[in-house]
């Protein structure tokens, strides 16, 4: 469709210049990716008078390690992330995650700080997030902000940004322990798809877990309850029954288009079960590589 | 006899163009002072029209014409069969992408912008998206006094006396979906005025004369004023038919009207929400077996959602019914195949046409009585397979070679499909599990006994001896112009790159019929290859002259002339060419086939439907995880009796092609509606396999030259289509034990053995009828 409303364009080359126009405009709309926001401005829905591009801030598209945290600029793509060094050898989960995103088009592309901003209840970047206890940060005409992305979500395409604010990026502090990770996505067929029930597992030598699930949520959730019951305890075939019974309290899933919720809680089942066993057994060092899918 | 050309992987004529982009698509063609059109279409699948109000509309700056119905000069309607498909609602609207006025504006968003001004009053009525509701006396009609406008017949011997001689009978009853054609070029067109009156209209457009005859009815002008130039397609797959005929009418209208060019496009969503799809049918099969395996009575009825209007749906019905039995030999036969309207989407052509339905059907009933007899999926065919001389149920005995056994045994032998068979059937306690599952076809050749079925091809050699081929076949992307390019190099001697090919041009090659039905090599070849003759004689008759030697004793070859005895190179074909012209010879040859004939006696559901008919078998090797549903399909034989293979990449294209398309209509694809309401219009919601869902093809070619085609060619372009499913769903019983009676075999379906659709509010859903088995329980006994 053709785009029929006007708005202006604006490629600042600092994140200050940024905020000034984000401050004076009445309703501006950032572009990052714009594999959201092109779609929304030509499908009508999304009508800003101002688009600000913020591709162009250096500062903003960066992945770096520092002080046992990783930081994913608002510029970073999800191919970043899976050509990133760091990534593969840190945090391979993620590698894991970005590598289920969409289509290679649309991974070169759309970004991480995008989809937590879009905050559709299928998006693959929350689950990541809350699972890694990380903090997302802005900038404002009044100085930053750090939000815990657990408190990020408020709702479907609902977020705790507030106007005239950037999201400059999202740091994941590394476990003090060793840990590892499997990121388990339901879509209905090889190809590309939204997903339909989303997991990731991360297993802690300490002998702590820690579940989030997304898509069978209106916003990403730590499964606290599953957590508390594993945590510390030798995982037995029992156990995991009695996890797989707490998952029904932890998920509320819908039937929509693209599957019934009778499905997916069947789903959010068997990818717990075989998540949590691939977690240990890459924690333990004989797991299948990461971006092999276990479903 | 040894050929030059015919049977090699010759470069396709089109690619060159397609990879470096010079190629042009219809949304390429761009003239000054173009406007850009846009249709404003249905607001509810089914309602009254009160009252158009277009005068918010008009006022709007830059829009140059607003039309309804009221302004169309000529007929309003339109349609190969049935003429009820309305080129703007004027009544009423049938279908959500019914067009109810039209758009030109100086600019897209102009257009778009005054279409919304547009104020549509309409009185819902209400709405059948049932096919068998739309049956029942007390359901409102949709057009005239009946919804149902198709029912053909069959019938063979004497079906009471074929159910008592059997010992058991096996009833089921199956469901297919509606399939979009998923053409990666959506619809479009450039209307212009033509400089000495009528309209010229460059598109997508696949079937261009029976698009011209729709142009010229509604803007009452003799078919020489309208001209239809087919721009070079980004596939069609059947589906740029009847929505490519509304759209060059509703361009030509508007372009008439402002005396511009208007150039229309249709995004994804405007092309899933408006174009037809393939039928949905749903299938009642009732077999008399015998305890050693043969059949003694098929009783059939098949119910085929029509849609909104009647389109190809008597057709597509004829051949479901014609082929409804499979190549299996059943004395006893009665077949009844339904077309009803709904308010969905209206059904038409589609790679198969009649066939992907009904072979479903067949396959599956094939491997449930391999199974209540003790035999293998292989043995039974083979038992009940028809063989050259046999009589189908239509009464037609087949003459020509019937290669059924052939196909069946090379492609067994390939797939190591008995040892595999017998080893997937083991039971096992893994989660994964294996199977592997096969099906046969056989299809008739072209048109058959639904209309005339001729065309031509022009060959025109060049004074240089340079060669325009043009044919009233259109190439749509199947390389039907390569494969004519052939088939005129090897007559005449000459290669490939002497040859140039001309897109279609209703005003300048004859009408040719439609390119449908896998005819464009068996009807547009042969007329080729008759032209290039034409044109050889005169040729030969000039190089004779210019040697003194006999034209027996000459010949072309790699472009030269030759003396047949010794291969001695005696003049270039360009000198030939030139001296030719000299001596004021015609240097045009126009190669024209009328296919053998065909007849049908519809009172007695009778005939000799087809002139040859194709077989083939498509062997699919899957893994099932029976924990979440999925499908792994890991190996495929495709095996196919062509004839001939002309172009062998080309033929092998269509294997593969084939094979993923009827992938994604086993596994996958289904256009569905919720109240005659689409639920998805885009790839996001409507999926096709991707290159990461194929798995490995082995093709295997069969050739056994037949008599009606140009150097024994026949047909591949639908049969590669036409039995992927059921191979894959036979496939998945191996692997479980469960069967699936309705396609496609989603996750859901393969795990549940149902389906839950939703149902008016967020969240809440409808169980829909079972009509799988689930796999997640192994059925005992087995």
């Amino acid at each position: 469709m053709p785009i029929i409303h006007k708005f202006d364009y604006l490629k600042p080359k600092s994140l200050s210049e940024a905020l000034t126009v984000l401050a004076q405009s009445k309703n501006a709309a950032i572009l990052a990716g714009g594999t959201d926001l092109v779609d929304m401005i030509k499908e009508n829905v999304a009508q800003p008078d101002l688009v600000v591009d913020i591709k162009g801030l250096d500062e903003l598209n960066q992945i770096k390690f520092e002080n046992d945290t990783l930081f994913i600029g608002a510029g970073a793509t999800f191919s970043d992330l899976i050509e990133s060094k760091i990534i593969k050898e840190k945090y391979p989960v993620i590698f894991e995650v970005a590598k289920t995103v969409a289509s290679v088009g649309i991974r070169n592309r759309a970004t991480v700080v995008g989809n937590i901003c879009s905050a559709v209840p299928c998006m693959d970047s929350g689950p990541l997030l809350i699972a890694y206890d990380a903090t997302v940060q802005l900038a404002g005409q009044k100085g930053e902000r750090k939000i815990p992305a657990a408190e990020w979500f408020i709702a479907p395409r609902k977020t705790a940004l507030q106007k005239g604010e950037i999201v400059t990026g999202v740091s994941l502090p590394y476990p003090k322990v060793k840990h590892a990770g499997c990121w388990v996505k339901l879509g209905r067929y090889t190809g590309e798809d939204l997903a339909q029930v989303n997991l990731l597992i991360l297993a802690l030598s300490d002998g702590t877990f820690r579940i989030s699930f997304g898509a069978v949520v209106p916003i990403p959730v730590r499964a606290k309850k599953i957590e508390k019951l594993l945590n510390g305890q030798t995982i037995t075939p029992s156990l995991i029954e009695k996890a797989k019974q707490l998952i029904e309290e932890e998920i509320k899933p819908i039937t929509d288009v693209r599957a019934t919720k009778e499905y997916r809680i069947h789903m959010a089942k068997v990818m717990f079960e075989r998540g949590l066993d691939a977690a240990i057994r890459r924690l333990n060092g004989n797991g299948q590589a990461y971006g092999t899918s276990m479903i | 006899m040894k050929h030059k050309i015919i049977g090699k992987g010759e470069r396709r004529v089109d690619a060159l163009g397609k990879v470096t982009g010079t190629a042009k698509y219809a949304e390429d063609f761009n003239v000054m002072h173009q406007l850009y059109g846009k249709v404003l279409r249905a607001k509810h699948p089914h309602a009254k029209i009160l009252k158009i109000d277009t005068s918010k509309a008009q006022k709007l700056d830059g829009v140059e014409a607003i039309l309804t119905a009221n302004d169309i000069p000529g007929d309003k309607v339109f349609g190969v069969v049935v003429r009820n498909q309305a080129i703007l609602a004027h009544d009423k609207v049938r279908y959500l992408g019914d067009g109810v006025a039209l758009v030109a504006a100086k600019t897209k968003e102009i257009a778009e912008q005054a279409a919304s001004l547009i104020e549509v009053e309409y009185e819902p009525l209400p709405v059948i998206s049932d096919p068998e509701e739309a049956f029942k006396p007390e359901s409102i009609k949709i057009h005239g006094d009946d919804n149902q406008f198709v029912h053909h017949h069959v019938t063979k011997g004497d079906i009471e006396k074929g159910f008592t001689e059997a010992d058991f009978i096996i009833e089921k009853k199956f469901k297919t979906q509606f399939i979009e054609h998923s053409a990666i070029e959506p619809e479009a067109v450039l209307a212009e005025p033509a400089e000495h009156g009528g309209v010229i209209v460059t598109g997508s457009v696949q079937n261009l004369f029976s698009s011209r005859r729709s142009v010229a009815a509604a803007l009452k002008l003799d078919l020489n004023k309208v001209q239809i130039i087919q721009s070079t397609l980004g596939g069609s797959f059947g589906g740029k038919d009847e929505v490519m005929t509304a759209m060059c009418c509703r361009a030509a209208l508007l372009c008439m009207k402002t005396g511009k060019p208007v150039k229309m496009v249709n995004t994804r969503e405007e092309s899933m929400l408006e174009s037809y799809k393939r039928h949905p049918y749903v299938l009642y099969y009732k077999w008399g077996c015998k305890k050693n395996g043969s059949i003694a009575a098929m009783e059939i009825k098949c119910i085929a959602d029509g849609g909104a209007y009647a389109s190809m749906s008597p057709f597509v019905t004829w051949r479901s019914v014609v082929q409804a039995t499979g190549p299996y030999y059943c004395e006893n036969v009665k077949t009844d195949v339904y077309a009803v309207y709904t308010n969905n989407n209206y059904t038409g052509a589609m790679r198969g046409f009649g066939s992907p339905q009904v072979n479903f059907a067949i396959e599956s009933m094939m491997d449930e009585l391999a199974e209540k007899v003790g035999k293998d999926p292989f043995e039974i065919r083979l038992q009940n397979g028809f063989e050259t001389g046999a009589v189908t149920a239509t009464g037609q005995k087949l003459d020509h070679r019937v290669s059924l056994k052939e196909v069946l045994t090379k492609s067994a032998e390939a797939a190591d499909f008995l040892n595999k068979w017998n080893q997937y059937r083991t039971p096992s306690t893994s989660p994964k599990r294996k199977g592997i599952g096969l099906a046969c076809s056989y299809r008739g050749v072209s048109l058959g006994a639904e209309g005339t079925d001729a065309a031509g091809t022009i060959v025109s050699v060049q004074t240089d001896g340079s060669v325009i081929v043009s044919s009233g076949i259109t190439d749509m992307g199947q390389g039907a112009q390569t494969q004519m390019s052939q088939i005129a190099a090897e007559v005449l001697g000459i290669s490939m790159d002497r040859i140039q090919f001309l897109n279609t041009n209703t005003s300048r090659v004859p009408d040719s019929g439609p390119t449908v039905a896998s005819r464009g090599t068996i009807m547009g070849g042969t007329a080729a290859k008759k032209g290039a003759e034409i044109v050889r004689a005169f040729l030969m008759k000039t190089a004779s002259e210019m040697t003194g030697l006999d034209v027996m004793s000459l010949d072309f070859k790699d472009n030269y002339l030759i003396d047949a005895n010794n291969g001695e190179r005696l003049a270039s074909f360009n000198e030939i060419a030139a001296e030719c012209f000299n001596k004021g010879r015609p240097m045009y040859g126009f190669g024209w086939y009328k296919s053998p004939q065909t007849s049908w006696d519809e009172h007695h559901g009778h005939g000799e439907a087809y002139f040859t008919f194709v077989y083939g078998v498509n062997i699919a090797e899957v893994e099932v995880d029976t924990e979440t549903g999925k499908v792994d399909v890991l190996n495929f034989v495709s095996c196919h009796d062509v004839g001939k293979a002309i172009n062998r990449n080309s033929v092998l294209g269509q294997f593969y092609g084939g094979v993923a398309m009827g992938l994604g209509y086993g596994l996958m694809e289904e256009f569905d509606f919720e109240d005659s309401i689409p639920k998805q219009l885009n790839f996001d919601e409507y999926l096709i396999p991707t290159s990461m869902d194929v798995p490995n093809i082995i093709p295997i070619i069969v050739e056994n030259e037949d008599a009606a085609g140009p150097f024994g060619a026949k047909s591949i372009g639908e049969p590669s289509n036409e039995l992927a499913a059921p191979a894959i769903i036979n496939a998945i019983y191996n692997a479980t034990g469960k069967r699936i009676y309705e396609i496609p075999a989603t996750l859901e379906r393969v795990l549940l053995g149902h389906k839950l659709t939703r149902k008016g509010e967020r969240g809440s859903a409808k169980k829909e009828e079972v009509l799988a088995d689930s796999c997640k329980i192994r059925p005992e006994g087995r």
